[in-house]
Order: structure tokens, then sequence, then C-alpha cells
């Protein structure tokens, strides 16, 4: 509550306004799957509680006293120290075809990872009034293929081509102009992401239309959830695309940047606490592997599902398809990422919500995810070779952090860079005065330790 | 704040926080402004973590009710609750507030190991060691299916040799 309460020092220097709509009417049409969250939720089917572990030992704690509603309980097997042992020993990776080496080889491509911070010279040179090209409207792939439609569109590609005949280049806005208006369009800034504009939704109490009842009685108090958690018996269904994609998150072209379904940050899963969470990845790189990991869940008897190349799974293999299935044991805000050499560093991250037992009964606004996010210009590849220059050609390359994003979104001044750059847009928040807010905070960067405040 | 990386805390008040890579925080925030108010959120790079100096502050608004969102707020970078006072501490919050609602006690360890974290040279590269070792992970056979197929020869011994491994459910 008081994070709004500190009294900020505010600037009262008058800024010039230009007038322009928000956003032009660009943000697509989502058609049957994307953004209908509602959609693919099924039927909560029953509610049952773990066994009955014995919690006795911590003095002072409650035991926990589930209600269990009918029909009866599906017991899973307690936690235990067991953590080792897999629900069933018939684990089988999927077979991966080695790739070029490309990946493990330092070969003689190297390229310095600070190039484009020391020679800025490749950028475009001049301003111009040409008006940034917005992709056709009204064109949405579904979610489970990023379509070549999109990527062609969305690519530069186009824009390129244009510029080059008409010898234009985008628009290069004084930074800090004080005004809202946009040379990207919310898609050619994340892609078809709704995080940090109007027309995200506030998020819900319950997933699907659920009641507290999917719970039962469990409070954050009376019940430990490292040792059990009910069991609804739904299962929330995603369907994941790992691609490269054109974003410019703060306005500043992006090499090679790796996407979910298209947008960063990637789709919220929602899940409410107890169900199976269910996501279809597939991997559209080129020559690349992936692999995609649920940050903070416990995986009890999915060791195989945490999504971690080498250790847990072989990558998955380009065009190859990987489903994870695993329960939402614990609740509240998380995120997922891929785990692929530096490949989340690129972009392919987004948040997930399990909703659960909360610690205040207030009416509460839920703003969802807030993503805190240092940014790299580089793509992950040139980073990651960097890091791992070997020695006899100097050594390791600390990738610097180039820019910071919340929510996948920032206004880099352009007068900073020679980079292509254009006037991008801040991610937006709505408040309603004497309501109170909830922001789910997560730092889905890959380096710098983030501190977060707002004004007011 | 009402809850950290998974884990709902007693709730406290701040009016700043910090989150390193990979956790996250439940705030609730309530809107002091007035209908017509927009304020900057901003989230700041620790001076620790390395960067090009170029943009450590981004910026996000927050627009109340009655606002013009064609406008921005007026407030310079690097202001607010955000100019911190300790920029390079990258600590959370200290752990006398952030009281988990369900307190979990640790149990006494079985085995307690020092291990240092070193950037080491191999010989060709520079590796980060974790106690001496370095994990190279092969990328065509998975720890998860060695370990299980080790568990299952150990298990097939165990019959005779006791119980030294987790038991198949």
């Amino acid at each position: 509550m008081a994070l709004a309460t500190w009294v900020g020092n505010i600037q009262a220097s008058p800024v010039s306004i230009r007038s322009s709509a928000r956003h032009p009417p660009q943000v697509l049409e989502a058609p049957d799957k994307l953004f209908a969250r509602h959609a693919r939720q099924q039927d909560i089917d029953a509610v049952s509680s773990r066994a009955d572990d014995d919690d006795s030992s911590m003095s002072g704690i409650l035991r926990r006293d589930f209600d269990v509603v009918s029909p009866p309980s599906k017991v899973l097997p307690p936690r235990s120290d067991d953590a080792a042992d897999a629900s069933d020993g018939d684990y089988k990776p999927p077979k991966v075809i080695p790739r070029s080496g490309e990946e493990f080889s330092m070969s003689g491509k190297l390229s310095p990872l600070h190039k484009v911070i020391l020679s800025r010279a490749d950028g475009i040179t001049s301003a111009g009034d040409f008006e940034p090209f917005s992709p056709p409207p009204k064109i949405r792939p579904s979610q489970s293929r990023i379509s070549r439609r999109q990527s062609v569109w969305t690519s530069g590609f186009i824009r390129n081509l244009i510029n080059k005949f008409t010898g234009q280049s985008p628009t290069k806005p004084v930074p800090g102009s004080g005004s809202t208006s946009s040379g990207l369009t919310p898609c050619q800034q994340n892609g078809p992401s709704k995080y940090g504009i109007p027309e995200m939704e506030t998020l819900p109490k319950y997933y699907g239309g659920g009641s507290e009842t999917l719970w039962g009685t469990i409070t954050t108090t009376n019940a430990n959830p490292y040792k059990s958690c009910p069991q609804t018996g739904a299962t929330r269904s995603y369907d994941f695309t790992v691609a490269e994609c054109d974003i410019r998150p703060d306005g500043v072209e992006t090499k090679r940047a790796v996407c979910v379904n298209g947008q960063f940050p990637g789709p919220l899963i929602e899940a409410n606490y107890g169900d199976m969470i269910q996501v279809k990845v597939t991997n559209k790189l080129h020559e690349k592997g992936t692999s995609m990991h649920w940050h903070g869940f416990l995986q009890t008897g999915t060791n195989q599902m945490d999504g971690v190349p080498g250790v847990t799974q072989c990558a998955i293999a380009p065009n190859a398809t990987m489903t994870y299935t695993f329960r939402a044991e614990l609740y509240g805000t998380a995120w997922y990422h891929t785990h692929y050499s530096a490949q989340y560093a690129g972009g392919a991250v987004g948040p997930m919500v399990i909703y659960g037992p909360t610690n205040t009964n207030a009416d509460i606004i839920d703003l969802g995810p807030v993503m805190l996010s240092d940014w790299y210009r580089n793509d992950y590849m040139t980073n990651i070779r960097g890091l791992m220059r070997p020695i006899s050609e100097g050594g390791p390359i600390n990738p610097l952090t180039n820019s910071n994003l919340i929510n996948g979104k920032m206004r880099f001044p352009c007068s900073k860079t020679n980079l292509k750059c254009d006037t991008a847009d801040y991610s937006t928040f709505k408040f309603t005065s004497g309501k109170n807010h909830l922001l789910r905070l997560v730092n889905t960067g890959s380096n710098a330790v983030q501190k977060f405040a707002i004004d007011g | 704040m009402i809850s950290n990386d998974f884990m709902p805390v007693e709730p406290y008040n701040t009016s700043m926080l910090a989150l390193g890579v990979g956790q996250r925080a439940e705030v609730i925030v309530y809107g002091l402004g007035k209908p017509t108010d927009k304020v900057w959120m901003r989230s700041n790079i620790v001076a620790w973590s390395i960067n090009d100096g170029q943009l450590t502050e981004a910026l996000g608004v927050v627009y109340y009710e009655g606002a013009d969102t064609k406008t921005i707020p007026t407030a310079g970078l690097n202001e607010g609750p955000a100019a911190d006072t300790s920029p390079r501490w990258c600590g959370n919050d200290p752990l006398t507030v952030t009281v988990p609602s369900f307190p979990l006690k640790a149990s006494e360890p079985a085995i307690t190991k020092h291990l240092d974290i070193r950037m080491k040279n191999n010989g060709t590269h520079m590796l980060l060691n974790f106690g001496d070792n370095s994990f190279r992970a092969n990328f065509n056979d998975p720890l998860l299916g060695k370990a299980l197929s080790v568990l299952s020869t150990i298990s097939s011994r165990q019959e005779t040799c006791g119980t030294l491994v987790p038991r198949r459910q």
C-alpha cells in the first residue's frame, strides 16, 4: 500500500505535446484461441486433497484440514524425501538428431560482442518524415502456428525494402518529447502482446469462473503448500511455438530475437491452484534447439518436465514438439523461459499466474504481470559466443545490458543510437483513484537486479 | 507486499523493492492519486549489474481513470523513490520483514559442504566452477535419464541390499 504513499520529487517542467491517437486501430482481432483466456478451460471436475501429510512437526502450525468435495479424493502419493523418484520409470527422452555444431564451436566467425556499441556508424543516417510501414491488420495466425504470413509482415524485410526504394528512413523523433505518440504500432514493438497496452484485461480471482471452493478451506496460513495441494481435475492447455521474431521492445532494432507465439513477452499461462498445466511446445527456430522451463514449479513426480536440456531432457529439435504436463502445486506469480543456451535473453519468456489463496481480503483490481527485464540488442548467440570466447582469442566478454523494459516496453532515446530507432511506447497501467491494485512483479531479465517503485 | 516467489508473506509496506533475476513479488498498490493523475512506474538496474550506461531506468505510465492518456508524466529520469540512496545494494528486503505466512522449519542437514564459486581457466576457456567442478552437459544424454537408469539398476539390487535408494511408487 505504501508503494503509492511516497511523495515524489515531481519536476514540474512543462512538456510539448504532440497529439496523436495513442494506438492506431492496429490491434488485431484475436480469433478463437489467442487471447480468449477462458476459451480453453475445461470443467472443473472435482476437488480433492493430497494425502494427509504429517505437518505436526511444525510446532505452532495448524494441521491441515481440507474440505474434501465429492467425488472421493484422488490421493497423490505424499511428498517425501524421495525427491529423485519419478512417477514412472519409463522416461524416454525424445531423440534429437545432432545438428551442426554451431552452438558449441568457437569458429572464426566470432563477432566481437560490442561491435554494435563500438561502431554505430552502421545505423540509419538521416531522419525523414517517412511513416513506418504498418502491417496489414485483421490477420492473426492461430496460436499454434507462427505463420509465414506473420513472420514476413512483421519482419523488417518489407519495411527495409520500402525504405530502400524511397531513400527514406523511419522518423527519428526527439527523445523525451513528452508525448505518447509512437512511431511504432504495438505489433511492431512487441508482436501481438497485450501487456502494457489498454487492451490488457484485468485478471480474475479464479480461472474459468471458479470459486474458492476450488481449494477448499486452504488458506495461506493453514496448509503447507510444499507438502500437499488440491487436485482440481482440470487441465489448462496451451500451445506454444518458439521462433525468431521481429520485435523492437524499446524502439531500437533487435537482431534475431526469439519469441513465444510471435509476441514479447510471451502469452500468459493461467491456472488455479491444483490444476494440471499442459503446454505443447513446438520449435520453429532455424537449426537451434529449445526447451521450456517453468520457473518455480516443484515438478513433484514430473522431473522430466522441468525443461533443462542436458539435465532433464534432450533439447527440442527444430520442427519437433514436446508436450509438458505438470501440476500447479504452488500458487502465486511465476514465469517461464526457454532454457537452451542463452536463448531466453533473446525474448522467449512469459508470465504464469496460479490463482490461489491470498493474504488479503481487500477489494483488488488485478492488473496482472509486470515484467521487469534488461534487454540486449545483440542476438543471444553473439552474447554467448562472447561470454565463451576462448582464452587464446582474448577470453570472455561480459555482455552489457543495453536497455531496460517494463512489460517488454520502453522508449529508448533515439539520439543515443545510430541503429534504426523509432519512438516506442511505454507500458501503461490503468489505476483507479481510491482502489487497491495488484501488481505481479517478475524480474524476467537475464542479468540485472531491478529496483521497482512508483512515483506519487 | 503480500507474496514473494510463490510464498505468501505477512503483508508489509515498502516504497521500493529489489528483485533479482527470476524473483517475483506480488504488491498491492493503493491508488492514492487524484482521478486525473498520471505518474511514472520505474525500474532501475542496480549499479553492479553490468550495462552500457545508456538506459538503466525502465519507465511505465500509471494513468488514473480520468488522466489524459495522450500525455506522459513530467517527472524526470532517476527521481522519485527509485532514486536509491544505496544504488549498489542488490539485496532483497531483510528477512526480518519478509515473514512467510506458513513458516517452514529447515531440517538439520545430513551433509554440509563448502562450495566456492570461481571462474577458472580450464586450459582453453574460462569456466564457472562450483566447488572445483564445472558442469558440461551432454545434450544427447541428459542426466535425468542416466540417473533413472542408475536407480533402476540399484533398485533391482536393493531387494537384497536394503533400502538405499528412493522407493518407487
